[in-house]
């Protein structure tokens, strides 16, 4: 549905230029959702400008459901980004209209009688879950409903595809929830093809079908979300799958911790799960064979894309031979060990 | 204050009125346009052209940089031509709209930077062509300052109308100088005084209940 191909942008300011995308290609396949992840700075924004040509690359082709963008004259593009929605952090309503006046605009632009419009904004209000709110002012609404009316004003002229420029970055994390199960329920009802970018590997996880991973300017890793938790390979994708989870040890251990062994001590570990991991009961397992307890601080483990993947701290309490095993054991089972000292108990 | 003094200045509040009423309406709808084309024209905008940006920018500013009672003579020609004649009331409309102009297309100017550039960029992501933008997002956003910009505008010609008096158009202002200052009559200058300031609350006040019910933001 979308196919960037070669896309190179520059932006210059006086004698010095800088590579905003560098040889971009992407395929986003029609009805699927697509994540585009990457810090701050990384040219996320810009990418997702391309598909509508809000900003010309300075090379390559822009496809959108087979045509192409930039052979389009001015007339031609205004009539092919009509076919297109696009929703962005910053909502951008217009504060001067109702929310049906919002979802209305883009209505107008094609010549619907008033009558259409009416029956189709009502429909729109239903599916985003603001019929009660029609003839209220943006400055009115919270940001997640504000963002409600964006899409619904996206959807209005029934495009075939979606583009969300950080649609979830100004919103708490229940709002972001809501909104993201909205887009997922009109991708799977209306079929529509969805590229979003984020620096939220959240966002991925719980809507995108596809991944890929921008850094400077440049694509370096993208697949199906399954593989990419599983398999990602760059320090980069490690970092942002690792973003997602909260461990901390806590103060009371960091006071009592040492970083060798001494008497009475005992090792907190840090187990790291990925796609790679043995999928077995491996705790429990451990605790049999080397006859060891082991006690679980705190844990964060979540399933997606069909795999286990996330992290435990926990304590090994055995004698120093029977941990060292123990470990060797997780480390065979492709766990990620890491001792992060040892902690003497409290007499 | 005698009966004729009365009258005179009933007449004078009539002729300041006629002259502040007539050059807002046209510096207005002038003006805004004006200031539209200020803004649009410039680079990253709905219609960027550099030249014609560059040599309204330069005109506008010369407009701004005259000061009024010598822009009313110095005009003369121009007046005789479009009214006939360049003594009296209507007359002194014509040089008060020439000044109010450029006063107004900046404001308006102003009032049209402060859209967020999101909007545009929703705007263009939308469809909408460069004349729609226009019609369905800046003015509609802008209505609030421009509203704002009018009353300014408005209460600036009252201002400027006072030196009206030069061409023999009249007004309250006129009534001032000639009664109260030339004739040290006190009484008159204090009533010209409170007229005006009252006429000026008024349309403050007009221009505060409009920019209030059209702002949503």
């Amino acid at each position: 549905m979308i196919k960037l191909n070669g896309i190179y942008k520059k932006y210059h300011s006086g004698s010095s230029s800088v590579s905003a995308l560098q040889n971009i290609s992407l395929h986003v396949p029609a009805g699927k959702i697509m994540g585009i992840i990457g810090a701050s700075g990384a040219g996320k924004s810009t990418l997702i400008r391309m598909v509508n040509l809000l900003e010309r690359p300075d090379q390559g082709s822009v496809l959108v459901d087979g045509m192409n963008l930039m052979h389009l004259n001015r007339e031609e593009l205004t009539e092919a980004r009509r076919k297109m929605g696009m929703i962005f952090q910053q909502f951008h309503l217009l504060s001067s209209r109702t929310v049906f006046g919002n979802i209305a605009l883009p209505l107008e632009l094609t010549g619907h009688s008033k009558k259409e419009i009416k029956q189709r904004v009502g429909e729109l209000l239903q599916l985003v879950g603001l019929e009660d709110r029609a003839m209220a002012y943006p400055s009115e609404l919270s940001g997640g409903q504000k963002q409600r009316v964006a899409i619904a004003r996206a959807l209005a002229p029934s495009p075939k595809v979606l583009l969300c420029d950080e649609a979830t970055s100004a919103l708490d994390p229940k709002t972001t929830h809501s909104i993201l199960n909205l887009l997922q329920k009109i991708n799977r009802k209306l079929g529509l093809t969805i590229l979003l970018i984020t620096h939220e590997m959240d966002v991925i996880k719980t809507i995108c079908d596809e991944v890929a991973i921008l850094d400077q300017g440049k694509l370096i890793e993208r697949g199906s979300v399954t593989s990419f938790f599983s398999n990602a390979a760059t320090p980069i994708a490690r970092e942002f799958i690792n973003a997602t989870f909260h461990l901390k040890i806590p103060e009371e251990y960091v006071a009592r911790m040492k970083s060798t062994p001494c008497d009475q001590s005992y090792p907190l570990v840090k187990l790291g799960f990925t796609g790679n991991t043995v999928d077995k009961p491996l705790i429990s397992e451990a605790c049999r064979f080397f006859n060891i307890d082991i006690s679980i601080l705190s844990a964060d483990v979540e399933y997606a894309g069909g795999v286990k993947f996330g992290y435990l701290l926990a304590e090994l309490f055995g004698t120093q031979h029977q941990c060292k095993a123990a470990q060797q054991f997780f480390i065979q089972n492709n766990i990620q060990l890491e001792v992060l000292g040892y902690v003497r108990t409290n007499d | 204050m005698s009966e004729p003094m009365i009258k005179l200045l009933v007449a004078a509040l009539g002729e300041t009125m006629l002259m502040v009423f007539f050059s807002t309406l046209v510096a207005s709808l002038l003006g805004l346009i004006l200031g539209v084309i200020l803004h649009i024209t410039r680079p990253g905008q709905i219609l960027p052209l550099p030249r014609v940006q560059k040599t309204l920018e330069m005109l506008v500013n010369a407009g701004r940089s005259i000061p009024f009672i010598i822009l009313l003579v110095a005009i003369i020609p121009f007046t005789r031509f479009i009214v006939g004649t360049s003594i009296g009331t209507v007359a002194a409309i014509v040089p008060l709209t020439v000044a109010a102009i450029p006063f107004m297309a900046r404001l308006v100017e102003g009032t049209l930077m402060e859209i967020p550039s999101g909007l545009m960029d929703a705007a263009q992501a939308m469809g909408l062509r460069p004349f729609q933008m226009i019609t369905k997002i800046l003015l509609p956003e802008a209505l609030p300052g421009i509203l704002n910009s009018v009353t300014i505008t408005m209460i600036t010609l009252v201002n400027y109308s006072a030196m009206a008096g030069a061409i023999g158009g009249g007004g309250l202002g006129d009534i001032g100088i000639r009664y109260g200052y030339q004739r040290f009559d006190a009484t008159v200058m204090l009533v010209t005084v409170l007229i005006l300031i009252l006429l000026v609350q008024f349309i403050q006040s007009v221009g505060h209940y409009l920019v209030k019910k059209f702002d949503h933001r």
